[in-house]
């Protein structure tokens, strides 16, 4: 992809993600998923808001270097012509990983309690899962798992190009034909090559990426639930809010990823597949070009893989968006607890 | 819930020890609730991990919880007060509140008609 269409890509994104912002910001005031109550002690605002304004910049930086990434990802592959698009492909992989890396490893205020002062804890076991609904989970990792079948699926029908490298579906495609007193005849085919297409070349680095992935997200999680509760029972409630926030932040984003990967090699692979699925059919005239006839039902299945994966990546979008948005209502809640006559922006 | 007082004089281990035991006796901890992790407790508690890691152990001594690799530490059954004896403690503790008993006077009281009632 050129400079001038991946700019043109990026504005698009930004204006469809700011209208996005906006209208979930007025559809769904996520200020309000944090209740602060009118009991919190004054003295515990501080250290409250302190925690908040941190965990926005863990995650602002987090979208910044994993979208950072990303792009640098896509633009060596723009670069790198003997690559044939891998880098692009694990562009998504990349970022999610080092973004949710650098996420974890963000240095924040660690709730501290004075001296001497009784210290009180809940006997509820904490695990990855406890912040946020089961479907969360279920549905990002099951997609991951699809990815995964899928990508073996194309691996196994991929073929090798002119390079050895296992990166393309061989159709059937006509050769030549001959006309006899009216009558088509001596129809000749040869094989071709369709691609890019996701076979190994492109399957085990992205297989890989997803499993690492996967491990980078739980081990996120796991600290965001491992991390010490509050010494004061005052502040439960808002560390709770917070770790559920933050655990949405890290399946938004990361399924966010995933989402974009899965409908970029559904699209890809639906077009490749669509036009394998047309044969060509020889003409009386010579001097006109073959007909085609779609081949049913791989032309229409193509055609439905291509509207799914339409589908999968409008749905990466909002996700994309929800994280940005989490990002930002951290830093408004942080402003709401230091200052509760403030109003969290809308 | 479980507090740890660090300017008490009762260690901190005697202090997880003898509340989760409270908890289980008094029914509020139910047969198979699973228990915190070690580490988890422990970071909550702002203490040693060793610390939670030795009141689990005595209570796993005294039969009150039990500790698999899979399953976690979870409580046994068999150790709750029944019912009617915890009624029966929190009709004693509301009378002696009300009379303007303190709790040590109160469980002074249950000391000396325990006494009573024994057999000689």
């Amino acid at each position: 992809m050129g400079f001038l269409p991946m700019a043109v890509v990026v504005v698009i994104t930004t204006v469809v993600a700011g209208g996005l912002i906006f209208l979930l910001r007025r559809l769904n005031g996520m200020t309000s998923d944090v209740s602060i109550r009118s009991g919190t002690a004054s003295q515990n605002r501080g250290p409250a808001a302190s925690k908040y304004r941190s965990e926005a910049r863990a995650t602002g930086a987090a979208l910044l270097i994993g979208c950072s990434v990303a792009s640098l990802m896509s633009l060596i592959s723009s670069w790198w012509g003997q690559g044939y698009g891998l880098p692009f492909a694990l562009a998504g992989g990349a970022g999610t990983v080092v973004g949710l890396l650098a996420y974890s490893l963000w240095p924040r205020p660690a709730w501290t309690a004075e001296v001497g002062t009784p210290v009180v804890a809940e006997l509820e076991p904490r695990g990855v899962t406890t912040f946020a609904r089961e479907r969360v989970f279920v549905l990002p990792l099951t997609a991951a798992i699809m990815l995964v079948l899928g990508l073996l699926l194309a691996g196994v029908y991929s073929a090798t190009d002119e390079h050895g490298l296992h990166r393309v579906f061989q159709r059937r495609s006509l050769s030549g034909w001959a006309v006899e007193n009216g009558q088509v005849s001596d129809v000749q085919y040869n094989i071709s090559s369709s691609g890019p297409f996701p076979g190994w070349y492109y399957g085990v680095p992205m297989i890989i990426g997803t499993a690492l992935m996967i491990c980078v997200v739980y081990w996120s999680l796991h600290r965001i639930a491992a991390a010490p509760r509050p010494p004061s029972a005052d502040l439960f409630d808002l560390d709770r809010s917070l770790r559920s926030l933050a655990t949405t932040f890290v399946m938004a984003a990361s399924s966010s990823a995933l989402a974009f990967q899965i409908a970029g090699l559904g699209i890809i692979t639906g077009i490749v597949l669509r036009s394998s699925h047309t044969d060509p059919v020889p003409t009386i005239d010579s001097s006109l070009p073959p007909g085609t006839i779609a081949v049913e039902p791989g032309h229409s299945l193509a055609l439905t893989l291509i509207l799914v994966s339409i589908l999968v990546g409008i749905t990466a979008v909002v996700l994309l968006v929800k994280a940005v948005t989490i990002s930002t209502n951290l830093q408004s809640l942080a402003r709401t607890i230091s200052n509760p006559n403030h109003e969290p922006a809308r | 819930m479980i507090n740890v007082d660090p300017s008490s004089t009762i260690s901190p281990v005697e202090q997880i020890r003898s509340q989760l035991a409270a908890q289980i006796q008094a029914g509020q901890l139910t047969p198979d609730t699973k228990l915190p992790p070690v580490r988890q407790l422990a970071a909550d508690l702002r203490v040693a991990p060793g610390t939670v890691g030795k009141a689990y152990k005595e209570l796993e001594s005294a039969g009150l919880i039990r500790t698999a690799r899979a399953a976690g530490t979870r409580v046994n059954p068999g150790h709750a007060t029944t019912e009617p004896l915890i009624k029966a403690a929190q009709t004693l503790a509301e009378r002696a509140n009300r009379q303007g008993l303190t709790l040590t006077e109160a469980q002074g009281l249950l000391a000396h008609t325990w006494k009573t009632i024994q057999p000689s």
